[in-house]
């Protein structure tokens, strides 16, 4: 439709529309004519509890040095991290009284309630002690210069502490002005103010002495109600009152001033007062929240948005560790960063279409065009005033405004379309018109940049450079064609801080011009390519919009891509402009920030409602006095004010558990694990406020892993390490420069089992062959005393034999024998058989271990008729077996060798007859016979005892007892009832 | 006002201001008669009512007041029933039987004969049972013996817990402008 207008005897022009490249001319929508604004929307990020703290109402919150959210309602504390709401423990005892303040120190948090009493948190899981100042609520906790701390209370006056628990209360009694104590704020020359009903009084307290000083009306103090304090860095003192706005008290000077009138402030009552960076932030009992610039005296109202709105009541503020802070109410809580993004929108809410360009000038007022027209709107009181249209696209025959620039003079060049460039004098609204005829290369002009009195030309027809010394002689230098430019389409002008001025190109690269000469920008990579936009950092590197291509950092020979994967929100990006240490890049849809510092890229969308921009080639004013860059939309205007502390504003990582085997350990001290406590999972969390639910770690178990593990979730779980040296790393992965600081890490060890450590194997071995030393030791015992038994054995059977073959025994036996023979044949011929009886026994148990006791007794009578007949009765033998022990064992012989030995010892006489008895008693078989030693006596072997103990041990292991009293020569023989196995081993040798 | 309300009206006072009464007599001020009215002004209909037994007493030297309103006392509403309604619906004056105000002036007194001062007086508004922080204007002026206190102020239903009804939402406004116009008389020195 009306795009053939302007193309009309261009045939330049309709070659670049069917490049499809040249962003500038999609017009959409028919526009009312007048726009409201009002002040900016802030970067910032509400969080609405709910029932998250069980449908209680916010009474006081204050972030803790680990970035966590205390959060104090009626009855209860709990953490939030951007995520999850987590109750504190909070004595039951307590639950009927509000928290009505919340400190918190490196060390502790301090909670004060509406009942006096303090509860001291040391960490999140003990109960907290518990403190009783008065009996009226704690309005505020503030530690002073000495590492006091001061507590005032609603009524009680102020409580002072130290670290040894003096306590002191100054109130009225004291010298206070008034018990209900609001505020508190400390300076650093150790004075604490305090806020009250009464007016502003400082205390000191110099070894527990007191000093009190009032300010009221006559020190001009314009109220006497104070509700809150701030202190700036140059030690400037803020204070907010009830119905006054806002005064500044100046301590070195003790100047009261009012500067916030309360009409200012629409009447509102201060609620709280906070300082960040340059700016007064102010929030009222009636839900208002206005920034007051401390250089410029700037007063804005902020607003939320409808979708993410501000909360509206009793506004309190707290700083954050992120780098932001605070504002909040009963029912909501807010993010910000303050005015370093601020989105100044349309009050109608209805979008003008792309806008071309954009220019903030140097009177406080922003110009702006779009289909329309060009409008001017002033920046200052921006609440409800009207934008006011310079010119329509009407007023020169349906041109329209491409570009605008602000020369030194203040005078506005305005680019359009067809007729030229138009100078507008702001004051008297006298224009002038230069086209062609005046020297203008061409009558399209895409671009306007200006630098010392030289202002240069994009034009269809190639660049032309004026020169504005003053009045109405302007001349004209015409470049085009210039073969160093490459070609005649250059779609931007850009004056580098050096006054290098680059020419972007369509199609042939970069071109500048230095020194009165062209030069083309000699890089391969790039010479081909058409650039919509150059900016140059701080760091001298070039920043190129490519078409279609995303954006290029160029610095001497490096060339870096920024594209989709890197973050950026298109790959069709119309502009880019450097603001502090970020590089702006904007597409159709939205603005990115490239932090030049480290490469990473920042959105801004979601925060502050910027969507669908339609920013068009010049819709963006970067100021390089200023430090602000403006960005026109099709809703309102963005304002990027120097953007220092975006740059700063981090994530805090926390490791909130870490659990070995399901059991959580302390954090802190490396920690050694046994072998089978390995399945370790750590719990973490990113605090994040601006974008919480995007919180992104990096992971990473040195010693397990090899590449980092990126991940959104809070827990990672290890299963069955192996025995090794581990160290647990986490850090943000949107921030990939971060710094050890920016780190958590957790060490520990898992140890190798018991039997694999080297002290272990050394005593197992030690011990094997301990054991298999002692198997040779006992099996050398083993066989020792087999060849002892074997020996005993030889010996026994050798002395038996001797017996058995006793020249004496024989002797006395054929002795005995010739004599019956002669006497009494028939005695003879039993006596033999007895003596045949005895000798066959005797070889028939030559070879066996054990005999039964019939059998021995039988053995034993036989000797004893034999030797009967001999002494006929000098030797008497007396038996007494019970039938039971007739089968119990015996060694064979056993029993005549004690006769034998009775015989060889004793006399046998008619006269002194020798008695043996034989009886079993306890056991025990009990040979005995009376003691009648011969005058003379065999001489003695001992031998045939011994034998018989030394065989008893052996294979009964039993013990013979031999009692000697006398009168009677005893042997106690142990009842041998049954073979056992070790009688068996032996007696099968 | 019955006997029984007059006597703990005196000792309310009593206890509030006993040390001040027995040493500093002179800078107390009563009045038992004061006028208070309240005006509900809701987009179907207007409510008014007006008691005319307020007692109250003020301490110039220490700078500290006390209000008693039985809520009994209010009257001149547009038909009986609607008297009946508000003190059983609304203030369920059965139950909770006095409002109170009692408190400090912030700004410090300087009552010259004849000359208007306006203050702000702090502190707790009891009403319907319900203790809320109020800082409340007043103009306050002090001819001869007769000090006279006039202040117009809001009192938020919501911020008392009287619940309006869905159905009488466009009869009761739920925010209550209220009127208090006083005399108070120096107390007589014994």
């Amino acid at each position: 439709m009306s795009l053939q207008w302007y193309s009309i005897g261009c045939y330049r022009f309709e070659k670049i529309l069917k490049s499809r490249r040249f962003l500038i001319l999609i017009l959409l929508y028919i526009i009312i004519n007048q726009q409201y604004t009002s002040a900016g929307e802030l970067l910032f990020r509400t969080f609405v509890p709910d029932y998250n703290i069980e449908g209680r109402k916010i009474t006081s919150f204050c972030e803790d040095y680990r970035g966590f959210l205390i959060i104090g309602t009626q009855g209860g504390l709990f953490k939030f991290d951007g995520n999850q709401y987590t109750p504190l423990p909070f004595p039951p005892s307590m639950t009927q009284f509000e928290i009505t303040k919340i400190y918190c120190d490196a060390e502790q948090r301090w909670v004060g309630l509406s009942n006096g009493s303090i509860l001291f948190y040391a960490d999140d899981l003990s109960e907290p002690t518990i403190l009783t100042t008065g009996k009226t609520a704690i309005t505020d906790i503030e530690k002073d210069k000495n590492g006091l701390v001061w507590l005032a209370s609603y009524g009680d006056g102020l409580f002072v502490l130290d670290n040894h628990g003096w306590q002191t209360n100054i109130a009225k009694s004291e010298g206070l002005t008034d018990n209900f104590v609001y505020t508190l704020q400390s300076d650093s020359t150790g004075w604490v103010w305090a806020g009250t009903d009464a007016g502003l009084v400082r205390c000191r307290i110099d070894n527990k002495t007191i000093e009190i000083q009032h300010f009221k009306y006559n020190n001009l103090l314009p109220d006497l109600i104070i509700h809150d304090l701030a202190l700036d860095k140059k030690n400037c003192l803020w204070i907010g009152f009830n119905e006054a706005g806002v005064a500044s008290y100046a301590i070195k000077d003790d100047v009261f001033k009012t500067v916030i009138g309360f009409d200012a402030i629409q009447q509102s009552e201060i609620w709280s007062l906070l300082i960040f960076e340059n700016e007064l932030w102010i929030g009222t009992e009636n839900g208002k929240l206005f920034g007051y610039d401390i250089d410029s005296g700037v007063l804005n109202e902020y607003f939320g948005t409808s979708t993410n709105s501000l909360p509206t009541r009793k506004l309190n503020t707290c700083y954050s560790n992120l780098g932001g802070f605070w504002i909040g109410d009963q029912e909501k809580l807010t993010w910000t960063l303050g005015g370093e993004i601020e989105y100044f929108k349309f009050e109608n809410q209805q979008p003008i279409g792309e806008v071309h360009a954009i220019l903030a000038d140097s009177k406080g007022f922003i110009w702006y065009c779009n289909e329309t027209g060009l409008f001017r709107k002033s920046l200052n009181n921006s609440n409800m005033v009207k934008a006011e249209l310079m010119f329509s696209t009407t007023f020169f025959k349906n041109t329209f405004f491409t570009c605008l620039y602000e020369d030194d003079n203040g005078l506005i060049w305005i680019g359009t379309f067809d007729k030229g460039v138009i100078v507008l004098n702001p004051k008297n609204k006298n224009i002038r018109v230069y086209q062609e005829q005046n020297g203008l290369a061409n009558n399209n002009v895409l671009s306007i940049a200006g630098d010392q009195n030289f202002i240069w030309f994009s034009t269809f027809g190639g660049i032309s450079r004026a020169y504005t010394t003053s009045g109405d002689n302007i001349e004209f230098e015409d470049y085009s064609g210039n073969s160093k430019l490459g070609n005649n389409y250059i779609f931007q002008i850009y004056i580098a801080p050096d006054h290098r001025v680059w020419f972007a190109t369509d199609g042939s690269g970069l071109s500048y011009f230095e020194n009165g000469k062209f030069e083309q920008l000699k890089n391969d990579h790039i010479s081909k390519k058409a650039i919509y936009s150059v900016t140059e950092d701080k760091f001298g590197a070039l920043w190129l919009a490519v078409a279609d291509e995303g954006v290029f950092r160029l610095q001497g020979d490096s060339l870096r891509q920024f594209g989709l994967s890197d973050g950026l929100g298109s790959l069709s990006v119309t502009s880019v402009a450097t603001v502090g240490n970020y590089v702006l890049v904007v597409n159709n849809h939205r603005v990115d920030l490239i932090n030049t510092t480290n490469g990473v890229i920042v959105q801004t969308g979601e925060n502050i409602d910027i969507h669908d921009i339609k920013a068009g080639l010049n819709a963006i004013d970067a100021n390089q006095h200023t430090g602000n860059c403006w960005i026109g939309t099709q809703y309102g205007y963005i304002r990027f004010n120097k953007l220092d502390r975006i740059a700063q504003v981090k994530p805090i990582l926390n490791l909130k558990s870490v659990l070995v085997n399901l059991e959580p350990v302390t954090i802190g001290q490396p920690i050694n694990l046994e072998y089978n406590q390995n399945n370790l999972s750590f719990d973490f969390t990113g605090i994040w406020y601006p974008r919480p639910g995007d919180m992104r770690f990096k992971a990473k178990l040195e010693g397990q892993d090899v590449n980092w593990y990126t991940t959104r979730d809070h827990i990672i779980r290890y299963s069955n390490l192996a025995p090794g040296k581990y160290s647990f790393r986490l850090l943000d992965a949107g921030n990939t420069n971060s710094s050890v600081e920016d780190q958590i890490s957790y060490n520990f060890t898992i140890k190798s089992p018991i039997w694999q450590r080297w002290w272990f194997i050394l005593a197992a071995a030690i011990f094997v062959l301990g054991i298999l030393r002692w198997f040779v030791h006992s099996r050398e015992l083993k066989m020792k005393t087999e060849q002892q038994i074997r020996h005993e054995k030889l010996e026994f059977e050798y002395s038996n034999l001797r017996n058995q073959v006793n020249p004496h025994f024989l002797f006395n036996s054929f002795s005995t024998l010739i004599a019956l023979i002669e006497s009494d044949a028939k005695n003879a011929v039993s006596y033999v058989e007895k003596l045949s009886d005895y000798f066959r026994n005797i070889l028939q148990f030559r070879d066996t271990e054990l005999i039964t006791l019939s059998e021995e007794q039988q053995l034993l009578e036989t000797y004893i008729f034999l030797q009967k007949k001999r002494y006929a009765n000098g030797l008497q033998l007396n038996i007494q077996i019970a039938e039971e022990f007739i089968l119990s064992r015996i060694p064979p012989m056993t029993l005549q060798m004690l006769a034998e030995n009775a015989l060889k010892h004793n006399v046998a006489s008619k006269s002194k007859p020798l008695l043996i008895n034989i009886s079993v008693e306890d056991d025990f078989i009990v040979v005995s016979n009376n003691l009648q030693a011969k005058n003379n006596p065999e001489v003695s072997t001992s031998l045939g005892l011994k034998n018989i103990s030394e065989r008893y041990r052996l294979f009964a292991d039993k013990k013979v007892i031999v009692e000697n009293n006398e009168v009677n020569f005893v042997v106690k023989l142990p009842l041998i009832q049954q073979i056992n196995s070790k009688q068996i081993q032996i007696l099968s040798l | 006002m019955s006997v029984c309300q007059r006597i703990t009206f005196v000792f309310i006072i009593i206890l509030v201001l006993a040390g001040k009464l027995l040493f500093a007599q002179q800078s107390v001020y009563l009045t038992e008669n004061g006028m208070v009215s309240f005006t509900s002004d809701a987009p179907l209909e207007i409510i008014k009512a007006q008691s005319n037994t307020l007692q109250g007493a003020i301490d110039i030297d220490n700078q500290t007041f006390i209000f008693v309103l039985v809520n009994g006392t209010f009257e001149g509403f547009n038909s009986p029933l609607q008297q009946e309604h508000f003190h059983e619906n609304y203030m369920e004056s059965n139950i909770y039987q006095r409002t109170t105000f009692t408190g400090k002036i912030i700004e410090p007194l300087n009552l010259t004969n004849g000359k208007e001062q306006i203050v702000r007086a702090k502190g707790i508004l009891d009403l319907h049972g319900v203790k809320q922080e109020r800082i409340i204007k007043a103009h306050i002026v002090l001819i001869g013996n007769v000090l006279t206190i006039n202040s117009i102020f809001t009192v938020m239903m919501d911020d008392h817990h009287i619940r309006i009804p869905k159905v009488v939402s466009k009869k009761v406004a739920p925010e209550i402008e209220v009127k208090i116009n006083a005399t108070f008389i120096k107390s007589v020195a014994k």
